[in-house]
């Protein structure tokens, strides 16, 4: 480099040419490689020394805390959840710990979690479920709340049992369940005045959810233009109302130590899955041909539809559309419905303090002790007692018939997860390439027998569990 | 050639330096110099990723912790999982449709706006305007064109007595979905390489052909087609390796569904990488992806070949 | 037959009128069909709600402006088009600085290793991006350079294209005018600074326009290393925004909201399109005649 400098030199000066434009560029190209060189440096450089130094300089004032939140809710959820996170700072119970929340785009929140995990430099809490949870434990980036909670006084008696047993990972507590999600129907109103059925009085049974639906369907020819019972071919759909009616039925996914798939034991999976291929072939009150689930019920081209408390903010405030709310249907022999959770999480990394941990903590009792707005306005049902007892948790927010359906299923729904590495792969509430719709999404599109799906679907769920050991 | 430094240099090992010759020529330093941002750039950012990505491809890494060698393990996983099929099909299929698809309406396209006839230009900017908008905003658009009950195209094709079909919903339409949606975009852009391409053949020479009696079907088979093949051949290892890497119209029109039947390729990458962080795999993949495009732009330099022999 | 009936009919100015109006009227049509989804994007974004379900109006009846309020008033869309428009014009101007320097090297420059060099660099476009993406996507975390500019605007840089365009166009470039700037005195940089850089306005034009266009509308790499909402670009925010449900976690915006989003991405890049199209043709031209 520096020959090729000095002849250029040697050339230019013989000629007696101007030399500026050439030493500028040379210049510029030095300043620019150099400020790259920097800035790559810099940000190497280990941030705390920063901070350090700025806390020295206010010594007097008390070490303030940023506590960092990321959340990936939609739309509507993530409104309510803002105004949430804004009546934090507002209130200021604490006020050396600042929150900044940051809504990390769709789906991918789990791969920067888990790429912010292996740079050592994740949030400190995040708002998911315990399947990302467990993922992150696996993964080592998350610090046990049980003594944490201890410290900053959140009452744990308070919670119902069961979330403390589903949200604990290897015997210790990692998650602070905030809502519960089961999946209910949403009946349309106005489509069931119009077929005149009995809108104080639906469908408890398999035989009249099948009846309604029939009748609610619209037909041009033999395309079906409104689903009475709200499907989608393939995806999310059909295999979640395929899980709930299997687990009516009694299927149970594995065993008691999860070492074994135990799906297949009984008849359930397959009078499940012939359920679901008759509400599109053999009773045709389902299209296939649905793109998005959600934006057919909110247009109106679909009437009963099996969904999550998630959705009711934003169809309450659809113009036109008037719903009623239910639990999902008997259809087997025992009641139960698809859930999951949502729950905050804490992190820890190399060089977090333990009063850093504890000011996360304090951040996660807040948002514990002060979900009534997130249980009445934002979606689930709350896991508290002190809420569930609390005179104002029925009037506040949304209607409470409207919650009621779903706030009720909590006590006989299943989680559709297992906490467990890998656990996303067992729900039936799952995208395109997760393990159930691989499996089976070909049943629904009839290009597998039943029994061929069922049999692909245990052999990938055995081989999860083989891997794992 | 003649260079200012021949006469000037002085003697000592700069001038050495400057007399040195390769291949009967006087070496141009500077030349590292005008290339170095680049390469430093396109090193640390293209060529080390690739290295590291070949490398990973034999190990099992989830982002977290070491990759931990496991030599040809991802391969002969890859080699058992039924999806690979399924997404190699696809993506044949969509290639199948778009690189002929793309070729041939721009190729329409290039010989019609060569003729330079009326409206000629604002006609040609209407092919090319798909290309200039974002992957978002196509598949946002086709979506709500695609759509079952009142998205455009069904309604337009129920009006003439054709029933409501699941573009993007059923396993029998949504490759051809997609695979419409991509040549929509592509088609400008070829077809201006290949308007270059037909404005670089002398006019003259079809004309004469044609005074010889040749009709001009003739004309164009023996003479612009033959003459067309350098900007052909470009514009069909473009497609080949677009088509192989169709990823966003997917990911945001269909996710894959239903079913899989529009999964390709590099959507289970990103699946695999991004979602499962299954890193190795994914690696894996990627370079059996670099394979297929690999093969297949062999294949077609093979054929132009023989057909130009 | 026909033709002769016709002649019949008809003097020969007609019937070659007719001639040619049965060749136009094809392209023609395609060309309208071609341009009617994103006309069709504008329609349905300025028709109210009911007229967008009630069905086909192509020409609308009734226009609001509602969706466009709507989708401003719920997105940081000021901050997403700043952050575009900073990306792509520093990527364009990165590019071109490196691409033209490089370019000129490889085609005008004797040196060991160019045909290498350039055998390399062409053989990496066909090396799925996929491929490096995870190490890059690693590399820019243990940096902490996620949401900044540094990780929108660096890795675009090592893009080959303007390298290729450059070349190219270099590669044309009259060697007399070259030797004449050496006899006058000119360095390597002195002919590149003052006669190449100059007589290769064309493809700088080009270049930027193409690099710009591309970078505008780029999507998988700023929806990585974008993580908060403010560092979002342009098409990755409004891609977020009218995205229906991938976690199953909210209901949508309606189809005139999300015509309205993707109006918002489109109109600057076809606007600009519109403007200097005679420049996107002409860059798209030199990808291709010379390559």
């Amino acid at each position: 480099m520096n020959e090729a400098q000095s002849k250029d030199r040697v050339t230019y000066d013989s000629a007696g040419s101007p030399k500026l434009s050439r030493r500028a560029l040379m210049r510029g190209m030095a300043v620019g490689l150099g400020g790259l060189a920097m800035t790559s440096l810099a940000s190497c450089a280990p941030a705390p020394a920063a901070e350090e130094s700025a806390a020295e300089e206010e010594a007097p004032v008390p070490m303030q805390e940023t506590i960092v939140m990321w959340y990936d809710l939609g739309a509507s959820d993530a409104q309510v959840w803002e105004r949430f996170c804004a009546n934090y700072n507002e209130v200021n119970e604490h006020p050396d710990i600042t929150l900044e929340y940051e809504q990390v785009g769709g789906g991918e929140m789990g791969t920067k979690i888990m790429a912010s995990i292996a740079t050592g430099d994740p949030p400190d809490i995040s708002f998911r479920t315990m399947n990302d949870v467990a993922v992150w434990h696996q993964a080592g980036g998350l610090t046990p709340l049980d003594d944490l909670m201890e410290t900053v006084g959140l009452d744990l008696d308070d919670f119902l049992p069961q979330y403390i047993e589903w949200s604990s990972l290897d015997g210790e507590l990692y998650s602070i369940t905030m809502d519960i999600l089961p999946i209910a129907a949403l009946i349309n109103a106005g489509h069931a005045e119009e077929a005149g059925l009995d809108i104080s009085n639906p469908p408890a049974d398999g035989p009249s959810l099948i009846e309604w639906s029939k009748a609610m369907t619209v037909k041009e020819g033999d395309q079906i233009t409104r689903s009475g019972f709200l499907m989608t071919g393939s995806s999310v759909q059909p295999n979640v109302v395929f899980g709930i009616i299997a687990q009516q039925l009694g299927a149970q996914p594995l065993n008691a130590d999860r070492s074994s798939v135990t799906f297949n034991d009984t008849e359930a999976p397959i009078a499940a899955a012939q359920w679901v291929l008759d509400t599109f072939d053999e009773h045709e009150m389902s299209s296939r041909d649905v793109a998005d689930r959600y934006g057919a019920f909110g247009q109106q081209v679909g009437s009963i539809f099996w969904t999550g408390p998630w959705t009711l903010f934003g169809y309450v405030n659809t113009e036109g559309l008037d719903f009623i709310t239910a639990p999902v249907s008997l259809i087997g022999d025992t009641l139960t419905t698809e859930a999951r959770e949502y729950g905050l999480a804490l992190f820890t990394a190399d060089g977090r303090t333990e009063d850093h941990l504890v000011a996360g903590a304090k951040v996660i009792k807040w948002f514990s002790d002060n979900c009534m707005l997130w249980v009445t306005e934002g979606r689930g049902a709350p896991p508290r007692r002190s809420i569930l007892d609390d005179p104002d948790y029925m009037t506040l927010g949304l209607d409470w018939e409207l919650r009621k359906p779903f706030a009720e299923a909590v006590e006989y729904s299943f989680f559709d997860y297992l906490n467990m590495v890998d656990g996303g792969e067992f729900a039936f509430y799952a995208g395109s390439s997760s393990t159930v719709p691989k499996a089976m999404d070909p049943v629904w599109a009839r290009e597998k027998s039943i029994e061929e799906g069922l049999a692909d679907l245990e052999a990938a769920w055995q081989k999860i569990l083989d891997d794992r050991s | 050639m003649t260079h200012l430094a021949d006469r000037a240099a002085p003697d000592g090992w700069l001038s050495r330096l400057s007399r040195i010759r390769y291949r009967g020529r006087r070496v141009d330093w500077q030349a590292y110099l005008f290339i170095l941002p680049f390469a430093l750039i396109f090193i640390v950012i293209t060529l080390l990723p690739i290295f590291f990505g070949i490398y990973i491809s034999f190990n099992e890494w989830g982002i977290v912790g070491d990759p931990e060698w496991v030599g040809l393990d991802n391969f002969r996983e890859a080699m058992q999982d039924d999806w690979i099929p399924k997404v190699w099909g696809n993506t044949f299929q969509m290639a199948a449709l778009v690189v002929p698809g793309t070729v041939l309406v721009a190729l329409l396209m290039a010989l019609w706006i060569n003729r330079e006839q009326w409206l000629s230009g604002p006609i040609r900017t209407a092919f090319f305007a798909p290309h200039v908008v974002a992957i978002t905003v196509t598949a946002i658009i086709w979506i709500w064109i695609f759509e079952k009950e009142t998205g455009l195209l069904n309604l337009a094709l129920y009006g003439i007595g054709i029933p409501k079909q699941g573009w993007l919903t059923t396993s029998k339409w949504v490759i051809q979905s997609i695979s419409l949606v991509t040549i929509w975009q592509a088609v400008g852009f070829h077809m201006v390489i290949l308007l270059a391409g037909l404005k670089e053949i002398p006019a003259e020479m079809g004309e004469a052909a044609v005074i010889d009696g040749a009709s001009a079907w003739q004309a164009f088979w023996r003479i612009t087609l033959p003459l067309l093949t350098p900007a052909l051949g470009l514009v069909i290892t473009l497609e080949i390796i677009s088509a192989f890497r169709i990823f966003g119209q997917v990911y945001l029109m269909t996710g894959g569904g239903p079913g899989g039947h529009s999964a390709t390729i590099v959507s289970y990458i990103y699946h695999e990488g991004f979602v499962r962080f299954r890193l190795g795999f994914a690696a894996a993949l990627s370079l059996l992806l670099f394979l297929t495009i690999l093969l297949f732009t062999l294949l077609r330099a093979r054929l132009v070949r023989e057909h130009s022999n | 037959m026909s033709n002769l009936s016709l002649s019949t009919l008809y003097n020969q100015t007609s019937l070659r009128f007719i001639r040619t109006f049965i060749i136009w009227l094809p392209g023609a049509v395609v060309a309208l069909l071609w341009l009617f989804p994103l006309y069709w994007m504008l329609n349905t974004s300025v028709k109210p709600d009911r007229l967008i379900m009630a069905g086909v109006d192509l020409i609308p009846t009734e226009i609001t402006w509602e969706h466009y309020r709507t989708v401003v008033a719920d997105t940081p869309v000021i901050r997403w088009f700043v952050n575009s428009i900073v990306t792509s014009v520093c990527v364009v101007a990165g590019s071109l600085v490196l691409g033209s320097l490089t370019g000129f090297a490889l085609a005008r420059m004797h040196f060991p290793g160019r045909s290498v060099i350039f055998w390399l660099l062409i053989s990496s476009l066909m090396i799925p991006p996929e491929m490096s993406i995870v190490p890059l996507f690693i590399g820019v975390l243990r940096l902490e350079v996620q949401d900044s500019f540094i990780s929108l605007i660096i890795p675009p840089l090592a893009s080959v294209f303007p390298v290729y365009l450059y070349r190219q166009f270099f590669l044309s470039f009259p060697r007399e005018l070259e030797d004449a700037a050496a006899i006058d005195g000119c360095s390597r940089i002195g002919t590149f600074m003052r006669v190449a850089l100059p007589l290769a306005r064309p493809a700088t034009l080009a270049g930027a326009i193409l690099i710009f266009t591309s970078n505008w509308n780029s999507f998988l790499w700023p929806l990585l290393v974008a993580f908060k909402t403010e560092w979002k670009t342009l098409p990755v925010g409004m891609a977020f925004y009218t995205r229906l449900d991938i976690q199953g976690t909210s209901t949508q915006s309606g189809y005139g909201e999300a015509m309205a989003a993707v109006a918002i991405v489109a109109l600057p890049t076809l606007i600009f399109f519109l403007i200097l199209q005679r420049y996107f043709i002409e860059g798209v031209t030199q990808v291709g005649i010379k390559g």
